[in-house]
């Protein structure tokens, strides 16, 4: 059962992230973090460039998104290193916007969204090479 | 693993503590440092970097570009949505600003793996 705190987290950013862009969202985003992947926050895309180069991704490589909103920046890793993403998060609003990403981005059959909390992840020990996440455990 | 995180620094009154979590997004509280954290999980600690300042242009950023195109984003939202959207920009940077946020990176590798 969910706790308090995550049902109050789901609402809010269920809001949030049922929110469609636009061609002024889009320009947005491109300005603020220098890339267009329906992302909101403080992520941008020297810092997931960053993150690539320390999680030494490979197409072998099964990674794990913890709190993918969108799926930034879990399809952008996925997309630069060939690998296999999950990408996790409350709110399916987020979630359905970042599978149907995924499939115009060609990701569809190496990519997963979950709607799951971080704190209670529902993976087996060893599923992932690799995690991420960016602004969701502070 | 890798992530960046938003957190409080070290050593914040209890005043400032209860500013920096009303200021900063829904989930910063963790009342632990992020790197004795992860070592009492199990994992070493190979990276810890603070991105603050970068931070703190983004925020920025956000608020002033999203000026610019306002009139093209206020209908995507409900009334008043964008306002107040804008409003939290400006405290979470007041918070920046006066030291209550910090953002770092951390990369960690799982002890032994």
């Amino acid at each position: 059962m969910a706790s308090r705190d995550e049902r109050e987290a789901r609402a809010h950013f269920e809001e949030r992230y049922g929110i469609s862009g636009n061609s002024a969202a889009a320009l947005l985003e491109e300005r603020v973090i220098g890339a267009v992947w329906g992302a909101n926050g403080y992520t941008t895309r020297a810092q997931a460039d960053e993150l690539y180069d320390h999680l030494a991704l490979t197409p072998d490589s099964r990674l794990l998104d913890v709190g993918t909103g969108r799926g930034w920046p879990a399809l952008y890793l996925a997309q630069r290193s060939g690998c296999t993403v999950v990408g996790t998060d409350l709110p399916l609003a987020a979630l359905n916007k970042a599978r149907a990403r995924a499939e115009r981005e060609g990701l569809a059959d190496r990519s997963a969204m979950v709607v799951a909390s971080g704190a209670t992840l529902p993976f087996p020990p060893r599923t992932f090479d690799a995690i991420v996440h960016t602004d969701v455990l502070c | 693993m890798a992530f960046l995180t938003i957190h409080l620094p070290p050593g914040l009154s209890s005043a400032d503590r209860a500013r920096a979590r009303a200021s900063g997004p829904r989930a910063v509280g963790s009342r632990g440092e992020h790197d004795s954290m992860l070592r009492n999980a199990g994992f070493d600690v190979l990276v810890e970097r603070d991105l603050t300042n970068a931070f703190l242009d983004t925020a920025r950023a956000w608020l002033r570009e999203s000026d610019a195109v306002a009139d093209e984003l206020i209908g995507l939202e409900p009334a008043g949505g964008f306002d107040e959207r804008q409003e939290e920009r400006r405290t979470m940077i007041a918070a920046i600003e006066h030291g209550l946020l910090r953002r770092s990176l951390f990369v960690a590798a799982k002890r032994g793996r």
